[in-house]
């Protein structure tokens, strides 16, 4: 049995969602109409674990799931609150401390339900998207992340 | 048959994950799960679902010769 590893292709197509790397700052966009405009960045942290300080995390991806996951994630919640607009990123590989490894910008007339389109974003990415994450230490070890969403 | 296996997560235990070829007389998902469970004990309790060609699906389903088969733990994005 010849094992190999997943991080070269299976990467055959660009998904406009999944980002290489922190996902960096990009500038709202000016939209007619757009009254609110509600920005959400998952930062990393430097949490503590038994004396130990996470330095960085690895971001595990299934991309050709994620990719349809978070596409159709996209549409549904625009189509559901009546957003004009939905920035929508998932980093994968290597984030560090203070890095975004997920950002969610949504437009739309009134801030009502905005607000609520971006919470129900966030939740199913975290509950859908095919996503793991590895911590990295100081101390140069690491350990799989136990779901706690 | 030949199936496509990937191993995500604390599955396939190294950043990369695992990625092999996998040989069988079985066609049920589930026969294949408890055949691989043999040989990687850690599926029994990680495995929080299973994809068919990038396609969540239940445990009864059949599958096809060179049927990409993903088993995930618990998603942890975000």
């Amino acid at each position: 049995m010849e094992t190999k590893s997943l991080s070269c292709p299976p990467f055959q197509e660009v998904e406009s969602h999944l980002v290489d790397g922190p996902i960096p700052y990009t500038p709202p966009l000016s939209i007619e109409g757009a009254g609110a405009v509600i920005q959400f960045d998952g930062i990393v942290r430097a949490d503590k674990h038994e004396q130990k300080t996470v330095s960085h995390i690895f971001y595990q991806v299934y991309p050709i799931m994620a990719g349809k996951i978070l596409r159709q994630i996209h549409d549904e919640i625009v189509e559901k609150h009546q957003l004009f607009h939905l920035e929508l990123k998932h980093a994968f590989g290597t984030v560090k401390v203070n890095e975004t490894s997920l950002f969610v910008r949504a437009y739309s007339k009134h801030r009502k339900n905005n607000f609520a389109a971006v919470i129900e974003t966030v939740d199913r990415i975290k509950a859908e998207a095919p996503f793991w994450k590895q911590e990295f230490y100081s101390d140069q070890s690491h350990a799989w992340v136990k779901c706690n969403h | 048959m030949k199936y496509n296996i990937l191993f995500f997560g604390a599955l396939g235990e190294t950043s990369q994950g695992k990625q092999f070829t996998w040989e069988s007389q079985v066609n049920q998902l589930h026969d294949l799960k408890d055949e691989l469970t043999q040989k990687f004990p850690q599926l029994a309790g990680l495995t929080a679902a299973i994809a068919v060609n990038n396609q969540i699906t239940p445990n009864n389903i059949i599958l096809n010769d060179g049927d990409e088969i993903a088993f995930m733990p618990a998603f942890s994005g975000g």
